[in-house]
């Protein structure tokens, strides 16, 4: 038996004065350097001159040296291991930035009973290039979108969009321009 | 390098020593103009692989991903997959490379977006095509959109992604 019932919107409304609102700002790990660009070019064999030879890419169009501006994701990744008071650091000065709208809109999300989360799609937008010089990157996210509770293949969830801007720390350009979706879901109740 | 030159005459042999400095410091990277292609058109066939946990090593480092899903076996069989793979900043690696090594240098990715379907372990063949979907010019930029696939030898469409790649 289904009956038809209008969509479940507490969350979408809850989280509704969340929405908009940038968070708070935070540095990748490391500047982007060269030997960082080369590391990811080896892992997929790019032999693009603009990303290994200072000479060409000086005469290019980009005026020097860029990162493939496909490699984001792995520029703004954290540390693998760091000592203690590294981490402490980090941790204090994660504190100090206070809870980002994403944290705030996921918690009253969860409170609604969608636990689960996975990621559905996340498209990159290329302002403009960056690379070695321009210092580390500079983040800052916002949310744009809670839907109302839809019917997934893997329960009822609602979809949160996220949109992270990347700035260069030295020259605070916008860089790039992320678009992520989440589905977070209560996978007690899936599709019959 | 004296092997090259067995069986070969002097003669012939002078002019290619004479140019040598010049073939191996010219760089000289083909850009594919805006202007010289058109919708619909199929780009050229990439093949990467078979792939080897070699790759996978240089991918988790390249990337700066320590998920262990990526590298190491036991955990990988142990969450219920056959065996490691390669991991998503791999494919935006890939994909970037893609559209780069056909535009030419000069060439620059604006956007990338693509779905992840089937995962690719050791020992798979992948075999990355596109087309370009749409041909226009935005914000100045001579644009094509472009539907680029990545394949293995067991089956299709294991990466869908959608990119848009500005030409000179």
């Amino acid at each position: 038996m289904a009956t038809e019932t209008a969509r479940d919107t507490k969350a979408k409304d809850e989280a509704a004065p969340f929405l908009n609102t940038p968070g708070p700002t935070s540095y990748s790990r490391a500047e982007v350097t060269a030997p960082m660009v080369w590391n990811y070019c080896e892992s997929v064999e790019d032999a693009n001159p603009v990303y290994w030879d200072e000479e060409y890419a000086a005469r290019s169009r980009f005026g020097r040296l860029i990162a493939p501006p496909q490699m984001i994701m792995t520029a703004s990744s954290g540390h693998w291991w760091a000592p203690d008071y590294i981490r402490e650091a980090e941790r204090r000065a994660a504190e100090e930035r206070g809870e980002s709208p994403s944290g705030k809109v996921q918690a009253i999300v969860r409170k609604h009973g969608y636990t689960v989360a996975t990621n559905v799609t996340r498209e990159d937008e290329f302002v403009e290039p960056y690379g070695p010089g321009d210092g580390r990157l500079k983040m800052t996210a916002h949310i744009s979108e809670v839907t109302e509770e839809k019917q997934t293949r893997v329960g009822k969830g609602v979809f949160i969009t996220t949109i992270t801007e990347y700035h260069t720390e030295k020259d605070d350009r916008l860089v790039v321009r992320s678009t992520n979706i989440l589905l977070m879901y209560n996978s007690s109740e899936p599709r019959e | 390098m004296a092997d090259r030159h067995r069986g070969i005459s002097r003669e012939a042999r002078e002019p290619d020593e004479q140019n040598r400095k010049e073939e191996t410091v010219a760089i000289n990277f083909k850009n594919t103009t805006w202007e010289s292609v058109s919708e619909g058109q199929e780009l050229p066939v990439l093949e990467f692989g078979p792939l080897t946990a070699t790759n996978l090593l240089f991918d988790a480092s390249g990337t700066r991903d320590s998920y262990p899903i990526h590298h190491d076996r036991d955990f990988a069989r142990a969450n219920g997959v056959p065996d490691i793979f390669v991991n998503t900043q791999w494919y935006q690696g890939l994909l970037g490379r893609y559209a780069t090594d056909w535009g030419g240098p000069e060439s620059f990715l604006r956007s990338l977006s693509f779905d992840m379907r089937a995962p690719n372990h050791p020992g798979d063949l992948l075999n990355v095509h596109g087309s370009i979907t749409r041909k226009y010019e935005q914000d100045g930029q001579k644009r094509v959109d472009l539907d680029v696939r990545i394949d293995n030898e067991g089956g299709t469409d294991t990466v869908v992604a959608r990119m848009t790649l500005e030409l000179i």
